[in-house]
């Protein structure tokens, strides 16, 4: 219980100061985006990782986050509350719309039906001009802003403040999805995976969990895409980006599924390594995808299993 | 009156008729044996028992209530659980998480969760260890209680799959064949377990092939061939019954 005081206290403390040591806007840029990236893996963990059900399509709901949080801050004039909340319902909602059909089939249905979702939520922004603006997109979106009694009391204006406002968010998540994986839901969501028919024999409504799982996962995706929106002030239908449907899914089993910290760790990598691998120039993405295939050729537990392993070994040669 | 009455029930895949006209009574705190050479449908009353297959006609009454097509996720909770043929367990859990799953009928996983987020206590948590504690103790599984499913021997992997049907604390168990695969000696534990949980007033419809099991432990049998009940009764009755007899190793030839 100390220990994680003290390792939550490191970190806080660590978050605050990263502005100070890294004064490089792009440096920030990147630590916020490995923030969003990591609600994304977290929210996409509950359903790919602890129930092992394959969704390609996390991107909508992190699109349809970023409009409903757009759409939301132009009336509000961007009140964070009403932009991340709205956000996360109506991604959620968006969610129980694909979710309902799709869940109860098993097999490779649902990873279909998710991406073509992916594909007809791109086709819907940029045609639905009178609400999304089409494919020139919603410019001049209005920064995050905590406000209270009609007075704004914080505002995110730069990259240190965007900072702050997605490591709280990715904070907050990270806390839930630790709670879930490790009370009585972690297990029943793991189970599913595990024996399908002993779940359902033991009590579990295979659907009701799936369910659950999927519209939690996507709220945390809806909650990413309107900080994203405040972030950058201009979404257009990108948002609904494929190669971000597929570097989700590599977040999350890079990093480790069906555990809280994988994710984030995935999220880290997969954000960071390409901006690393810069100097190798055209063959920057050829390096990145053979590092990622060594990872899931010998590491097939993700860097946290890896990390386990490899702490379990000392300690088992140390003793 | 019976804890399970199976009333006429008549099952069909396309125009193979699986059962027939199947008539069952459990009576409570008894074992009863449904018995009979493969493909004779006894899996398959299991499964219309657990809603998995739907009868053609004919119904199920669990405590009086008709239960025919309800699924086997909501009869746990109604105190009906149920096991399966061949080895189910979750087996890259630990021991003590199989049992949890268990005992997920006591769980309320939303309410856990807030009260885990709030750091509070969980009640209904509390309860179901208890339960699981108890089956630790019952099966003698309390030594392997950390080690993952996989890991334990055959035996010990049944009799945690049977453990996981306990901690529901059911009223009625269905087991299908727990002993296949036993030993001799782990088949003896096994009807010491099983006579155990009677004495503790579960009762307990089992299919099985082990005629020694039967006739030690068994109150009532039922024989099912191609479908059809061809006789009941006390397992030693039965199993001197000529039709039985001829059922499982054929008609002697009269020279």
């Amino acid at each position: 219980m100390s220990k994680g005081v003290i390792g939550w206290a490191v970190a806080l403390i660590a978050a605050a100061a990263l502005p100070f040591v890294l004064t490089n806007n792009y440096y920030l840029h990147l630590m916020i985006m490995i923030a969003i990236n990591s609600m994304l893996a977290l929210g996409l963990n509950l359903i790919l990782g602890f129930v092992g059900d394959k969704s390609l399509g996390h991107a909508s709901f992190f699109g349809i986050g970023a409009y409903a949080g757009a759409l939301i801050a132009f009336a509000t004039n961007g009140n964070v509350v009403y932009t991340t909340i709205g956000a996360a319902v109506i991604a959620g909602v968006a969610s129980i719309a694909i979710g309902y059909p799709v869940l109860k089939l098993r097999g490779p249905y649902f990873a279909i039906v998710t991406l073509g979702f992916c594909l007809i939520m791109q086709l819907v922004a940029s045609n639905w001009v009178e609400l999304t603006g089409g494919p020139m997109g919603l410019p001049g979106i209005p920064s995050a802003k905590l406000i209270a009694g009609g007075t704004t009391i914080l505002e995110g204006v730069d990259e240190q403040d965007y900072w702050y406002i997605t490591f709280a968010g990715a904070a907050l998540l990270y806390l839930l999805s630790r709670s879930i994986e490790r009370t009585s839901l972690g297990r029943i969501l793991t189970a599913l995976k595990e024996n399908y028919n002993l779940s359902e024999a033991v009590g579990i409504n295979p659907f009701h969990i799936k369910m659950a799982a999927f519209v939690i996962g996507a709220a945390f995706a809806g909650v990413a895409g309107s900080l994203y929106a405040h972030y950058t002030g201009f979404i257009s239908p990108k948002v609904f980006d494929t190669l971000l449907n597929v570097n989700i899914v590599t977040m999350v089993i890079i990093g480790g599924e069906a555990t809280s910290s994988g994710p984030v760790l995935g999220a880290m990598v997969v954000t960071l390594l390409p901006e690393a691998l810069r100097f190798a120039e055209g063959f920057r993405l050829l390096i990145f995808g053979v590092i990622l295939l060594a990872v899931i050729m010998f590491a097939p537990k993700g860097l946290l299993g890896l990390v386990t392993t490899l702490r379990s070994k000392i300690r088992k040669e140390a003793a | 009156m019976a804890l399970l009455k199976i009333e006429d029930v008549t099952v069909a895949f396309g125009g193979l008729l699986a059962l027939e006209k199947i008539n069952i009574n459990v009576n409570p705190g008894t074992i009863t044996a449904l018995i009979g050479p493969n493909g004779a449908g006894k899996t398959t009353l299991l499964n219309v028992i657990t809603g998995s297959v739907r009868p053609r006609t004919g119904k199920i009454l669990f405590e009086g209530k008709e239960i025919t097509g309800i699924p086997a996720y909501t009869l746990v909770g109604m105190g009906l659980t149920r096991t399966f043929q061949l080895t189910n367990v979750f087996p890259n859990l630990t021991v003590l998480d199989n049992l949890m799953l268990g005992s997920y009928v006591f769980c309320r996983p939303w309410k856990e969760l807030l009260n885990d987020i709030f750091a509070r206590r969980d009640p209904a948590l509390a309860a179901a260890r208890a339960s699981v504690d108890e089956v630790l103790e019952f099966t003698g599984l309390l030594p392997y209680r950390d080690l993952k499913a996989r890991q334990l021997p055959y035996g010990q992997q049944r009799l945690l799959e049977l453990g996981i049907a306990l901690a529901a604390k059911p009223r009625l168990l269905l087991l299908d064949e727990p002993a296949a695969g036993m030993n001799e000696e782990e088949t003896k534990a096994l009807a010491g377990l099983l006579g155990r949980i009677r004495a503790n007033k579960v009762t307990i419809l089992l299919v099985e092939h082990n005629m020694r099991l039967i006739t030690n432990i068994c109150d009532d049998a039922y024989v099912l061939v191609h479908g059809r009940n061809i006789t009941a009764g006390p397992p030693r009755q039965i199993l001197q019954d000529p039709q039985v007899i001829e059922a499982y190793l054929g008609r002697r030839k009269h020279a």
